[in-house]
């Protein structure tokens, strides 16, 4: 795999981390990923 | 035309330099004030194989701090100052995988930390690991954008690293250690 390509998956992955955090703290998701609390 | 030009890049890189650092505040207040405005959850997160959400937070903000000290070990070492030379070619993919997996790490804590728990300042820890938390994601952010850039200061990618890196070990001191030494370890 070439510099470029790799550092391009690299750039990628951040990118989508940033959108997923950005997404889920808009509330996006949070059903999925969290449960109410203990009662 | 000709004597100005080398001080082009220069300049350039000086406004690349202040977009970032402008940038990255921007990330930083956002999450503070996000934090603050939010009405916490109180929920928990799915905890995979851990007992509890709390145990699930403070390994995966373990495992970043683990390879964040890789990153610095890395970076130290392509600099020139870790040993001779300045070390593999992969030591540069090395550096960028584990920064890339540091930072996924972090967002599942983060997330449940804003979205559950919301900016709290009743304990100066508590405090402290907030304020902490949101430079931490400046910082990221300022880092992602200058590693890009071309022209810049030779300190500033060094010292934007060293700066995520602080900030992620104070995360890390006011929650994980704190956990480890005060509530549980290794608390699966």
């Amino acid at each position: 795999m070439s510099r470029k390509t790799y550092n391009r998956i690299i750039g990628a992955v951040l990118a989508l981390g940033a959108a997923i955090f950005v997404l889920l703290l808009a509330g996006f998701g949070s059903e999925l990923l969290t449960r109410p609390p203990a009662t | 035309m000709t004597a100005l030009a080398p001080s082009r890049p220069q300049a350039s890189g000086r406004g690349r330099l202040i977009v970032a650092l402008l940038l990255g505040a921007l990330v930083a207040v956002s999450l503070g004030v996000y934090g603050n405005v939010h009405d916490p959850t109180g929920r928990s997160l799915v905890t995979l194989f851990f007992t509890a959400t709390i145990n699930l937070k403070v390994w995966l903000a373990t495992l970043a701090v683990g390879l964040a000290i890789l990153q610095v070990l890395t970076a130290a070492k392509f600099y020139g100052r870790l040993g001779g030379g300045h070390g593999p070619p992969w030591l540069g993919r090395l550096h960028r995988a584990s920064g890339s997996l540091a930072f996924l790490a972090t967002i599942p804590v983060a997330y449940h930390c804003l979205w559950a728990l919301g900016f709290q300042a009743a304990e100066t820890r508590v405090l402290a690991h907030g304020l902490l938390g949101c430079a931490f994601f400046g910082a990221i952010a300022a880092k992602v954008l200058l590693v890009r850039s071309r022209g810049l200061p030779g300190w500033a990618l060094p010292l934007a690293g060293g700066t995520v890196f602080t900030a992620l070990v104070g995360v890390w001191l006011t929650s994980s250690l704190w956990y480890f030494t005060t509530v549980k370890f290794p608390g699966f």
